[in-house]
């Protein structure tokens, strides 16, 4: 399944409504698009996670990858409405105790804005 | 009764996505239950791309085949994977990430294979007659 990537903007939140496979053929897509908004002013990311039913290693990567890049940022990115499939991933990799991983937008916001 | 079905594509990256459609028709058909085919698919997309990665010498063009056998009656699945490549056993030499690391001292390799392992008590790995040869089995 391909990737769609929406991106709303409320304030300087930038959220990312993805839905599909975040696989090895896909996973590149997303990091070029957590790239362009890196790329802006005091970024903020959230992840919607809702749509996604799938997320290979490479999806792992890129997850980890802008968590990291997100370190200079306060650490302002969160991610919400995962499928169980994909929190088992996250929970076996341990990534669960690194991420901000939330019920919805509304708790994600809540979490970002200061 | 058990059967079996095979795909195979060259050690190319742009052909890796041909396996996963193949996996995932073959899982969606079956009405494999939705968890054991996501552990399916993602261990036939970590092994096989780990082989078309760095399996092969530059330039040289080589073979990735993926089998799954089910008994539908069980029922279990066997998935292997085989490439003409290196001799290469990733269950061994990938080094094993480590989950209670931060995230500041993760490296990105490591972590499909490790995930892999997790997810399959049954995992074995050969190199039979030119072929590396990964065997995944699972009950459901």
């Amino acid at each position: 399944m391909p990737l769609e990537i929406e991106q709303k903007v409320e304030g300087n939140i930038t959220t990312l409504v993805l839905s599909g496979d975040l696989d090895t053929a896909t996973a590149g897509q997303l990091e070029i698009t957590v790239k362009e908004i890196l790329a802006g002013k005091q970024p903020c990311i959230v992840f919607d996670m809702g749509g996604i039913t799938y997320v290979s290693s490479f999806g792992l990567r890129v997850i980890i990858y802008t968590s990291k890049a997100m370190r200079a940022h306060d650490d302002r990115f969160a991610m919400h409405s995962v499928q169980e499939d994909v929190m088992e991933i996250l929970t076996q990799s341990g990534l669960i105790k690194l991420l901000k991983v939330v019920p919805s937008q509304e708790a994600a916001m809540s979490l970002l804005v200061h | 009764m058990a059967h079996t079905v095979e795909a195979s594509i060259s050690n190319t990256i742009e052909e890796l996505s041909e396996l996963t459609t193949w996996l995932t028709t073959w899982l969606e058909t079956h009405k494999v239950d939705k968890s054991v085919a996501y552990k399916l698919r993602f261990a036939m997309e970590e092994i096989a791309s780990n082989a078309v990665y760095y399996g092969f010498p530059t330039g040289t063009s080589g073979t990735v085949k993926v089998r799954v056998t089910a008994d539908a009656v069980l029922p279990s699945y066997a998935l292997e994977i085989l490439d003409d490549g290196e001799p290469f056993n990733p269950l061994k030499e990938i080094p094993e990430a480590d989950p209670e690391l931060s995230i500041d001292d993760r490296e990105i390799g490591g972590l499909g294979v490790f995930l892999v392992k997790n997810m399959f008590e049954n995992c074995h790995y050969q190199r039979i007659e030119g072929w590396n040869h990964l065997r995944i089995a699972i009950d459901k």
